[in-house]
């Protein structure tokens, strides 16, 4: 008997659209269907639209006649795969750390003509969300489903092994890319890709989570949160490339850079195949720290003195700009200035002043600098002749401002992630002159990150504010979008974004990618609002939950409820709040008429209170927000399955290089052995033998005039060097350092508690078992090293850990035999877990 | 997930005397109806009385199934069968498809228009111009012998073809009075029991009165495939059909011997609608009284996932050995709710009605 699982009966939908294609045309007698498929079909130029339930689309059968000879057969060809003939070209541009004031088209200082021109050509948005922040906007960006729901709760370097924290795109949500690569559209991805797990970086991959592994065919870009422009970590497709090196310093940057490569993709996919529709998605690393646009930009804003009198001033410059340009209503209100927070600007001494005026124009030539470089991108759709049918998403910010730098910048935003996050005035001032330059990983003021939120409140990070979470977003489309230049209220998220593309594109989210099935898209298209009718209709994205980092919100039809805000930004390295759920004081806000979140009506509003409580619990359970985890850095060093887990010997006999922090040793934290077997040639040696992180924190060992030294770079304000006494004798030696961590490790942080972290510890030099230096640290970083840095072997890639010694890439000169690296983590015994355990409890109860 | 249910009682004021079946007020309140059977049973039992008496219970056109616990679905056969028990109430099930006769009846009516009739919708068809779009149905027509067919090649869009007009503009049901109607979607068939104050039966339901009170067994009559018991293909699927049954096409309602439960056709002549959507497997129902699937969203044809569709039974008059064989009463197919084909049809089904006892 049969068992072949054939189909019994057909629908009529099947016989009228997909059926036709595979049997209509031998049979004839059934409506031709000219908008789906074009071409003779069997032939080789035939193409076909799909109807996308199943993507890949299952392979038609074979419609051709197949006979003993070629002769007596007839040929046939599957059609092609087009997307639907109007479907446009589209350009999603994502800008980072960029709040509601930064850009001029929203009444900020900053000149962004490339964001006015799209303006102009169709729509602005004033209530576009993001999650607080990047690598969570940027997941529910490309799969249309909360930042949770696709694993991102986080930063994928804070991920946690729950599902809506583990950093992992899982199968049944494919990206946009995916799905408009399966319909006929060429792919491409641009400069940051924050959505591949921290332990998924290496060059042993798996890559399915890298942009080409997501339904990207092409990615110019880095990988992680962010990236020093002027030597990134960065990729083609899944290989790293280096083509700053040899370049002279200051003459090569990513911004440029990439909006080159960009421009050279399009441009051969134009003249390949004009017909073939495009997806970019364009993310560049601006404005995210460090902040690294030319000198030429610096100048050029330096030169328009907008930031002289401060950042209160300059709030309420960007406030009346906003009222005049009508990007907000003109019954808007502003918080008072955080003074508690915040110095007022007049009791800052000049050359606090001074140095953060400095501080600003480098970050606002870079914002300048970047949207420049999209305009270029925009240009080029122009010159190609595709600008007409080009769906233009134009996103400022992936979430609010940051404040990352803390109240007072910071030259080097690795130090702030190791809890040195008030460095002085005077510290800060020895880099005013290479503020912006490769020498600096620099950050703002929180104070300027404030005013660029206006007319808001708080900053990235800060999901129940809207400071974290309200950016804007400009939108052309002119083939379609008529109204042009007009202003557009309606809630829309990130997550809206995919199916408003599916929908401008005629396509349909498919319920089986490669056989998996998917979970719904979970946002809302905004197409409707792209008609002039629809201008002032009540927002069909009615109700929206906000999580980060133990904050949180609910948005319902313009009320918002909100938790009150218990720790800003750079205060990341305490204990977490125990209890994020209940632990909070909420607030309440009617946004339809309290456009700034000014106004809290919690307390006449109990049962609403309660009722939007019950609401986010709702929604936070059907996204996998739970469990709530207040912690921030902690996270940064929460044990995960990267490659080096439960392995604690590392061997290699041959140089090799480019190996990301996440998937390599660390040093932190531990006590280790790092021992090398290596042979100097007559003459001497030099070179690196080990380095991991670079100029901004980091180590290295290596021989510097045959002598070998062990350095630590301890975020660039201090170095740490044990070096041996004399020259290593041509031949083979034993050269190792040795460290003893006087900490109980990491395994604290479980308990909500610091203690066992950034602890002192002893360190060895020996030459062949000898003892040549030993040095005690008083303490050792905490948190992590420079993080687009790699742990390299037998030379040294991008910046360097000690510019005194050398100049990358140090390749070292003698025979690097073996080198062996031995981790003794801490481990914390029986009566250590049952103190922290019941310190934790006594701190619950308290609190 | 919301997947399964009761299944609810006919609610439409649409009613024929001669046609009566069921009044449905009882089963307002399933619990006490229920009860009232459980004590009718029991009453019968002890006074001695036969099973005969139950059909009291049921109208003229119906069979009473005794309901109980069985296995839905059938062990190493198609893979969408993977088997799970259910348990089920007494019912009614038609002793008969539901035939042109009957369906004209009702339509003389209520001036009812089934979908075939009615343009396709432009949403749906957004590629077809309104010429395209008009109304018609799918019809089997057998593809030349000469080329070697392609699989489902044999359907075709015939518009103009509906319940009247089974082969298309020019075929009529003139001399199939007693035939099934064909071309009926699920739309249609569930308007036509509403107005007979009946429903369609769950797959369960329909799956347990097609088994006769067999266990376990392949076919409605044992385990052995006779052909002659029901009205099916013979001969080559798709180019040759011998008739060696007496029909090429449908067959007139009950021609055919009945089941244990006296029912006709429960194997070929047409499918036949029930109230489930589909999916592979009866992995929702396992364990689930008077289980029935409701929930569109967790409908899935694997071999055109997006479509939501409803379980068809019994297979028909175009199910060969060498293709479909799906003549048994565990195996299903699937079909999208607006699609009415010249193969599928329908029969009613009601709850026993304690007021008829």
């Amino acid at each position: 008997m049969a068992k072949r699982s054939v189909r019994a009966t057909i629908t009529r939908f099947a016989l009228l659209t997909l059926a036709v294609l595979l049997v209509g045309w031998q049979l004839g007698g059934v409506p031709a269907l000219a908008q789906r498929i074009t071409g003779t079909p069997g032939s080789p130029n035939a193409t076909t639209t799909l109807a996308g339930n199943q993507l890949p689309a299952p392979a038609p059968p074979f419609g051709g006649v197949i006979n003993d000879g070629a002769l007596q057969s007839k040929p046939w060809w599957a059609p092609r795969i087009t997307p639907p003939q109007s479907a446009p070209n589209v350009l999603l541009i994502i800008t980072d750390d960029a709040g509601f004031g930064v850009p001029g088209t929203f009444g900020g200082v900053i000149p962004t003509p490339a964001m006015d021109r799209v303006a102009k050509a169709g729509l602005r948005y004033n209530r576009m969300f993001s999650t607080a922040l990047c690598s969570p906007t940027r997941a529910a960006l490309i799969t249309g489903r909360n930042h949770h729901s696709a694993g991102f709760g986080v930063i994928s370097e804070q991920s946690t092994g729950f599902p809506g924290y583990n950093s992992i795109i899982e199968r049944d949500k494919a990206t946009i890319g995916r799905l408009l690569k399966d319909n006929g559209y060429s792919t491409a991805w641009f400069g940051k890709d924050h959505n591949v797990p921290a332990f998924q970086a290496s060059q042993s991959g798996p890559f399915d989570q890298w942009p080409t592994g997501l339904g990207f065919e092409y990615f110019y870009g880095f990988v992680g949160g962010d990236a020093n422009q002027w030597q990134p970590n960065l990729f083609r497709n899944t290989t790293q490339i280096y083509p700053f090196e040899g370049k002279a310093p200051g003459s090569w940057n990513l911004v440029t850079e990439m909006a080159d490569d960009a421009i050279d993709y399009m441009t051969r996919m134009h003249q390949i195949n004009p017909a073939k529709p495009l997806f970019i998605k364009y993310a560049p690393g601006a404005t995210h720290a460090p902040h690294h646009p030319t000198k030429e930009w610096v100048e050029r804003i330096h030169a328009m003195h907008l930031f002289d009198d401060g950042y209160e001033k300059l709030r309420e410059r960007i406030f009346a700009n906003q009222k005049k340009l009508g990007v907000i209503p003109a019954d808007a209100k502003l918080d008072p200035w955080p003074a508690d927070l915040i110095t007022p600007w007049d009791q800052l001494s000049p050359d606090a002043q001074k140095l953060f005026i400095r501080q600003v124009e480098v970050f606002a030539a870079y914002a300048a600098y970047s949207d420049y470089e999209i305009g270029r991108v925009i240009q080029q759709f122009d010159d190609l002749g595709k600008l007409d049918n080009t769906l233009i998403i134009y996103i400022n910010g992936d979430n609010g401002t940051s404040a990352e730098g803390g109240p007072m910048g910071t030259p080097n935003e690795v130090a702030f992630f190791n809890g040195l996050n008030k460095l002085p005035v005077e510290v800060q001032m020895k880099f005013f002159d290479v503020w912006g330059t490769e020498f600096t990983y620099n950050h703002m003021s929180a104070g300027w990150s404030w005013a660029f939120d206006t007319p808001f409140s708080w900053f990235k990070q800060n999901a129940s504010r809207l400071g974290g979470v309200n950016q804007n977003m400009v939108v052309s489309w002119p083939a379609r979008i008529k109204d042009k230049g007009a202003l557009r209220e309606q809630f829309v998220h990130v997550i809206d974004v995919v199916p408003t593309i599916l929908e401008a594109a005629g396509l349909k989210a498919p319920e089986l990618v490669d056989g998996i099935p998917q979970k719904p898209i979970e946002g809302t298209s905004f197409v409707y609002t792209f008609d002039r009718r629809n201008a002032k209709v009540p927002s069909r994205h009615e109700r929206q939950y906000f999580e980060m980092m133990g904050q949180w919100a609910l948005y319902d039809k313009g009320w918002l409820l909100s938790t009150k805000v218990n720790r800003a930004p750079w205060d990341a390295f305490g204990p977490a709040n125990p209890d994020p759920l209940n632990n909070q004081t909420l607030q309440l806000y009617n946004l339809n008429e309290d456009f700034s979140q000014t106004n809290d009506l919690a307390a006449r509003n109990p049962q609403k209170l309660k009722e939007m409580k019950e609401a986010f619990i709702a929604e936070a359970k059907t996204y996998q927000v739970f469990p709530l985890d207040a912690s921030v850095a902690a996270r940064l060093v929460a044990p995960r399955p990267n490659i080096t887990a439960g392995r604690s010997t590392f061997v290699y006999t041959q140089p090799m290089v480019g190996l990301p922090q996440g998937a390599s040793p660390m040093l932190l934290n531990t006590s280790y052995t790092v021992t090398a077997d290596i042979e100097v040639p007559a003459g001497g040696a030099e070179g690196m033998l080990l380095t991991s992180g670079g100029r901004f924190g980091g180590y290295g060992f290596y021989l510097k005039n045959s002598k070998p030294v062990w350095l630590w770079n301890m975020v660039d304000l201090e170095r740490l060097k044990w070096e041996g006494t004399e020259p290593l004798s041509p031949g083979k030696h034993k050269v190792e350092f040795d460290f003893v961590y006087d900490g109980k490790g990491p395994g604290t942080l479980a308990f909500n508690d610091f203690s066992g972290v950034g602890r002192p510890g002893t360190g060895t030099l020996k030459v062949d078992g000898k003892v040549v230096a030993t040095k005690t640290m008083a303490k050792t970083l905490p948190m992590i090293l420079q993080w687009d840095e790699s742990f390299d072997v037998g030379s040294d890639t991008l910046t360097g850990v000690n510019d005194a010694d050398y100049q990358p890439p140090f390749r070292f000169t003698g025979t690097l035999n073996k080198l062996t690296l031995k981790l003794d983590r801490p481990q914390l015994s029986p009566d250590e877990i049952r103190s922290l355990e019941a310190a934790m409890r006594t701190k619950a109860v308290s609190e | 997930m919301r997947s399964v249910s009761h299944p609810q009682g006919p609610a439409n004021p649409c009613f024929l005397e001669s046609l009566l079946v069921h009044r449905p007020e009882a089963w307002e309140f399933p619990v006490l109806a229920t009860l009232l059977i459980l004590a009718l049973g029991m009453g019968a039992v002890l006074l001695g009385s036969t099973p005969a008496q139950a059909a009291d219970s049921c109208p003229p056109s119906m069979a009473p199934i005794p309901g109980g616990r069985y296995r839905i679905g059938a062990a190493g056969r198609l893979p969408e069968e993977a088997g799970a028990p259910v348990r089920l109430e007494p019912f009614c099930m038609g002793l008969e498809e539901v035939t042109n006769r009957q369906f004209s009846a009702f339509v003389a009516a209520t001036g009812y228009r089934t979908q075939a009739e009615q343009p396709l919708p432009q949403e749906q068809f957004p590629d077809l111009s309104a010429a395209e779009r008009r109304p018609g149905s799918v019809v089997f027509r057998p593809p030349s012998a000469a080329e070697p067919p392609q699989e489902l090649s044999w359907w075709q869009w015939v518009p103009g073809a509906d319940w009247r007009h089974p082969e298309g503009p020019g075929s009529s049901i003139d001399a199939r009075l007693d035939h099934p109607v064909v071309h009926v979607s699920l739309a249609d068939a569930e308007a036509y029991a509403a107005w007979a104050g009946a429903s369609l039966p769950s797959e369960a339901q329909w799956e347990f009165a097609a088994r006769g009170g067999l266990r376990d067994r392949a076919f409605s009559w044992g385990d052995t495939w006779r052909p002659g018991l029901a009205n099916t293909w013979q001969g080559e699927f798709p180019v040759r059909n011998t008739a060696e049954d007496g029909y090429a096409g449908t067959a007139p309602v009950g021609r055919f011997p009945p089941n244990g439960y006296g029912l006709r056709d429960m194997t070929g002549n047409v499918w036949e609608w029930t109230a489930d959507w589909y999916r592979p497997g009866h992995d929702l129902l396992a364990g689930q009284d008077d289980p029935v699937l409701v929930d569109p969203a967790a409908s899935l044809d694997p071999r055109e996932p997006g479509v939501a569709k409803h379980v068809i039974k019994g297979g028909s008059f175009l199910c060969a050995p060498n293709f479909c064989s799906r003549y048994r009463p565990a195996a299903r197919e699937a079909e999208s709710p607006d699609t009415g084909t010249s193969h599928i049809g329908f029969r009613l089904a009601s709850p026993l009605s304690p007021t008829h006892g």
